[in-house]
């Protein structure tokens, strides 16, 4: 070759480098014409080019290859087993990969050699056992195994794993090209998690998940590569080279911190979670979580270990909400913390897309409506615009309401997108659904009743005159849904919907009448273990439930259990049916059926989701509650700070979190231990509470046991000052629930320690009258009522009324508490001061006794309960004139013998420590210690159809 | 200062008498750590880049020398070793296998996890053919095969863009290859 043809041929050939493999050809016919030399010298160096890592061979123990021939390593092997090599396709610190063609049966796959000074004895052996199973793996979305064994090559045994061939690009350049839309990353997310979960399923992890080993298909379906394949060269790459230092760069970002901190014991499941996490972030920004500084390994170990990863919507603010929130899960730093498997991330990312909530989400009432509205908008029934706002403004009017604040721009918005949406997809639906009569039946149902499209513009225009319009249009539609008789399929579906509707906008009784005829035509339609049928089912529970009719409720709830018992198994539906079923028994008081199904709950939810999540806080402090009801307060004390410390690690708002900390300091203060209760009840109220508005249930129900506990410990101008606040706020926002006479009774108490009997006693009869009428006859609130109104009435002297009401205490007790409880001993110990202040000392010792036995056996000698009715024996004994027994029971009351031993003659004996009237009333629901409320997975305001993603609430 | 660090200063500066006589004593240095090495590896693997890593630390005074001053000598040592190696390879050789070079390798380290390995006798000989036609081509194998020298600082010490450098780069990988290829009568 002369210099000048030299030149030339550079100049093609650097030409040909810049271009895509496929315009190669075309460009040298172009520029080389008949220059069959020029041509021919370009196409050997193009060729020798895309061969030139095969000059550059990785390298290893060069004592290995030392004695190979140069050809041999310049080379590729012409045949490794039964494969015919075609061409090099890639290298990596495990060998080279080529294209080759198998002989039978007759198809192109990738071989991938390992290289031979890999190849130890124990590698050997592991590879045969990992093959076996990779070979298990088949999905579409992973690149499939075919064959794993050694070739003998100048007498060294050399592994070979032959695979599926993927001729696609690599993600990140897929990417780049592509710039799909964010759906569509969303969806190639899932994609990949799908096929990591399917080889978690088989039991394998991938340990190197990266953008390289992830190569998209032309039909855009991802691959995944190379699974496994870090384990079989685990123990023999363990002493890092050079080599394996470079790829660590490459890798390192995806790698989690527990395979950071290089324990391979710690990696499981959820490091594939992580790194999908990774992978998931750099598809949706381009970036990845973490920014260090300077590049290099070090740094970027630190930032692994140490740093918080960015939020995804600091790059692309459309990012913000469920991806944020589903991306900080995959990329938490404790396993626990995560997801659990690739399968669960899977689930989300399709809630997310499909409008459901996510289970990453602390689910608030919001959050739930919105995503209720934007199903709705999506779910656009057909043909005309109307029938669809009708379902739109449901969801969208009640989120309205929720949202007074909102804008009427938002609300205009927000129909106008339904309009959109709705023109979309009437084309392509309109033709499914045409097909099925059911469907048809009812869009000419609802599109009936609708008489103008206007009606439905101006009602979305104020949200106040939306509720007002819908409602109307639900009642007549209600009504002509009766002339369906003769096709009960499409009656059921309208009540279902209707019953939905209803319950959004909190018109529970209008929604049990719509399920309740769901359920009859149901019942005579379809099978027995038709998911409509379950579904409403669970709804009419709930709503009977929720309306304060729990024994009603309770075969109800216990019908959906046990079928869902037999239709899934152990399913996560069936626990939180479980669950839903146990708060319903705690409330009948029915405490150790409830317990047992707690102890299920909690133990499904700590094998599957891990402490630290949401809905094992939720169990664990159930059960604690349980305990709690039942006196055994070490073991409910056990649970509850087990609850609490986990929820430490969530949202300080999480719902469930918040309960937890809130028990526990019910629980405290029930235990004496007042100060730690006193500050858990600040904390919260100065933290995650602090943003809520101040009707918000869970704020009310914390200021109530933060009074009562300041009652207590006899700071009573602060509690006076909540409670007059609490009362004014309930009579306003509720005054027909049960919390309103909690704080009336509350009220009364402190009223009555502080000597103020003559205003005590119209609040106690106030807040009896409540009790009796929200929570009825045996329940703790109306007991606790009815022996402060007894005690208003001793200390204003009309000692045969107040005897009359500890006497329907004492007598009443048993159907609210265990026996044994302690509770019993502060009742006789009220019982007993009446009896002792008429005069009927042998009566009032009995009484007294037996106080102090329930109170000493349940809460401990030391406890200032305990003491206070030791103190009651002493006073007794004192007017009684038996000053051995008042020596004996003064050192039992924690008081020095000689002291006060002479004292005078009666002053009226002094109060027992009132019973803690205001009992823990834990959040939220009416329940006093009730965690957040029966609701399934649910926020605290319970939304009857959709727990939290399986749970249909099945549209039409 | 030692000698040679003020060598390698003038040497920086442009001096053209302090060029050539460092150039001078980097090949006998170099000559001679090759012939050492050599003899006890015959049939073995030479690394030239730590032959020039040993020679610098040998001959320079690292507290006086500035990372300038190590690419420069670098950069020089690069020039010198192609012909220190084959010169001694080939006396080596004579004397003992009558000239048959085949069975000395060496290999170089460029990019972590990437080395290259290949015939000495045939690379040098490949090289002399390039460097007729493409002198600047060959400087940059030069560079980077025996000094190790990035992209970057190849370009810097050439006095010119790193793109070129990327382009000679690309095109005597290739243009080596093919010709090494060729010589071995290895299947295309």
């Amino acid at each position: 070759m002369n210099a000048a043809l030299y030149a030339r041929v550079k100049e093609q050939f650097l030409a040909v480098l810049e271009l895509p493999p496929g315009e190669r050809a075309r460009h040298l016919e172009k520029s080389c014409g008949h220059d069959a030399a020029l041509r021919d010298a370009v196409e050997r160096l193009v060729a020798a080019h895309d061969d030139t890592l095969g000059l550059l061979s990785t390298g290893g123990d060069p004592r290995a290859a030392g004695d190979v021939p140069l050809t041999r390593l310049l080379a590729p092997p012409e045949r490794v087993a039964g494969y015919r090599i075609v061409a090099e396709i890639g290298r990596g610190g495990m060998g080279v990969v080529y294209e080759a063609e198998q002989e039978s049966p007759r198809r192109k796959v990738a071989l991938k050699l390992i290289r031979p000074e890999l190849a130890t004895p124990g590698m050997l052996k592991r590879f045969e056992y990992e093959a076996e199973v990779l070979g298990r793996l088949q999905h579409p979305g992973i690149a499939q195994i075919f064959e794993a064994g050694t070739d003998p090559c100048d007498g060294v045994r050399r592994p070979f794993l032959a695979m599926e061939l993927v001729r696609g690009e690599p993600l990140g350049r897929y990417l780049e090209r592509a710039d799909p839309t964010l759906r569509a990353r969303v969806e190639l997310w899932i994609q990949i998690c799908d096929a990591v979960a399917h080889a978690h399923q088989n039991g394998v992890i991938h340990r190197d998940l990266k953008p390289g080993n992830i190569l998209v298909a032309a039909d855009s379906q991802p691959k995944v590569l190379d699974f496994g394949v870090a384990r079989l060269a685990d123990a023999d790459l363990g002493a890092t080279g050079q080599t394996q230092l470079g790829e660590l760069v490459g890798t390192l970002p995806y790698m989690s911190p527990e395979q950071v901190a290089g324990d391979p014991r710690q990696v499981d499941l959820r490091s594939d979670v992580y790194a999908l996490g990774v992978v998931g972030f750099g598809i949706l920004t381009g970036e990845l979580p973490y920014v260090v500084p300077t590049p290099g390994a070090a740094t970027m170990l630190r930032a692994i270990r140490e740093d918080e990863p960015r939020r995804a919507s600091t790059l692309r603010p459309e990012l913000a909400g469920d991806l944020d929130v589903i991306l900080a899960k995959a990329l938490c730093k404790e396993r626990d913390a995560r997801y659990a498997s690739a399968a669960q991330l899977a689930d989300d990312l399709r809630a997310h897309l499909s409008h459901q909530p996510i289970a990453a989400r602390p689910a608030t009432a919001v959050y739930r409506l919105r995503k209720f509205a934007r199903r709705h908008t999506a779910l656009v029934v057909t043909g005309s615009v109307a029938t669809v706002l009708l379902i739109a403004a449901a969801g969208v009017s009640t989120w309205l309401a929720v949202r007074a604040t909102r804008a009427e721009g938002d609300a205009r918005r927000n129909q106008r997108l339904a309009e959109q949406r709705a023109t979309q997809a009437a084309d392509a639906q309109r033709r499914a659904e045409r097909q099925t009569e059911l469907a048809e039946g009812m869009n000419t149902f609802l599109s009936e009743f609708i008489s103008s499209p206007d009606a439905i513009s101006s009602a979305l225009g104020s949200s106040k005159a939306a509720d007002a319009r819908i409602s109307d249009l639900l009642d007549h539609a209600s009504q002509r849904a009766a002339k369906f008789t003769q096709q009960p399929e499409l009656e059921s579906r309208i009540r279902m919907l209707l019953g939905r509707t209803y319950r959004g906008l909190g018109r529970s009784a209008d929604a049990e009448r719509e399920w309740r005829r769901a359920l009859e035509l149901l019942h005579a339609t379809r099978d027995e273990t038709d998911n409509d049928l379950l579904t409403t089912l669970n709804n009419l529970a709930l709503i009977v439930q929720e309306q304060g009719r729990l024994a009603e409720a309770e075969p109800l709830s216990r019908d959906v259990l046990e079928r869902r018992r037999k239709l899934l198994g152990e399913h996560r539906d069936t626990i939180t049916s479980a669950h839903n079923h146990a708060q319903l028994l705690l409330a009948l008081n029915r405490l150790p059926e409830a317990e047992t199904l707690q102890r299920e709950a909690l133990a499904f939810r700590q094998r599957t989701l891990g402490e630290a999540h949401p809905l094992t806080v939720l169990s664990t402090t159930a059960l604690g509650l349980c305990l709690r009801r039942q006196g055994r307060l070490d073991e409910a004390e056990q649970y509850l700070r087990v609850a609490a410390d986990a929820s430490r690690r969530l949202d300080p708002a999480q719902p469930y979190g918040m309960s937890a900390r809130m028990n526990l300091a019910a629980l405290l203060r029930e235990r004496g231990q007042r100060e730690e209760a006193l500050m858990l009840y600040r904390d919260e109220l100065t933290g995650g509470l602090s943003k809520l508005d101040p009707s918000n249930a869970q704020v009310l129900s914390t200021r109530q046991s933060l009074a009562a506990l300041l009652i207590e410990i006899g700071q009573f101008d602060e509690a006076e000052a909540i409670l007059i606040d609490l009362i004014a706020v309930r009579r306003a926002h509720a005054p027909n629930e049960s919390g309103l006479g909690v704080s009336l009774q509350t009220l009364a108490d402190l009223l009555l320690r502080t000597d103020r009997a003559d205003e005590a006693e119209p609040l106690c009869r106030e807040a009896l009258e409540q009790a009796r009428r929200t929570v009825g006859e045996s329940h703790r609130d109306t007991l606790n009522a009815l022996s402060s109104l007894g005690r208003a009435l001793q200390k204003l002297n009309r000692l045969d009324e107040a005897l009359a009401m500890h006497e329907q205490v004492v007598a009443a007790a048993p159907r609210v508490h265990p026996p044994g409880h302690w509770m019993h001993g502060t009742f006789q110990q009220s019982l007993g001061i009446c009896l002792q202040d008429l005069g009927r000392f042998d009566e009032a010792e009995r009484a007294f006794c037996r106080a102090y036995e329930l109170i000493q056996r349940n809460l401990g000698s030391e406890h200032t309960r305990t003491r206070a009715a030791a103190d009651g024996l002493v006073k007794l004994y004192q007017l009684w004139d038996q000053p051995d027994q008042v020596r004996i029971w003064q050192s039992r009351a924690g008081k020095s013998p000689d002291a006060p031993s002479t004292r005078p003659v009666a002053p009226p004996a002094t109060q027992p420590d009132a019973p803690p009237s205001s009992q823990p009333d834990a959040p939220p629901s009416s329940q006093p210690d009730a965690p957040p409320s029966s609701q399934p997975d649910a926020p605290p305001s319970s939304q009857p159809d959709a727990p939290p993603s399986s749970q249909p609430d099945a549209g039409p | 200062m030692s000698d040679l660090t003020v060598l390698l200063k003038h040497a920086q500066q442009g001096e053209p008498e302090a060029v050539s006589r460092l150039m001078e004593v980097l090949y006998r240095e170099l000559h001679e750590l090759a012939g050492r090495l050599l003899d006890s590896w015959v049939g073995q693997t030479l690394e030239p880049t730590a032959l020039v890593h040993e020679l610098y630390l040998k001959l320079v005074d690292q507290s006086l020398a500035h990372v300038n001053d190590r690419q420069h000598f670098f950069a020089l040592a690069a020039r010198c070793m192609r012909h220190a190696l084959i010169d001694h390879v080939r006396a080596k050789g004579r004397a003992k296998r009558g000239g048959d070079l085949k069975h000395v390798h060496f290999s170089t380290r460029l990019a972590p996890g990437v080395t290259l390995r290949a015939d000495f006798g045939d690379l040098s000989d490949a090289l002399d053919r390039l460097a007729a036609l493409d002198p600047r081509a060959a400087q940059v194998v030069e560079l980077r095969f025996f000094g190790g020298l990035t992209e970057p600082e190849a370009a810097a010490h050439l006095g010119v863009s790193e793109r070129s450098v990327r382009n000679d780069w690309a095109m005597a990988r290739a243009w080596l290859r093919d010709a090494l290829r060729d010589d071995d009568g290895a299947p295309a």
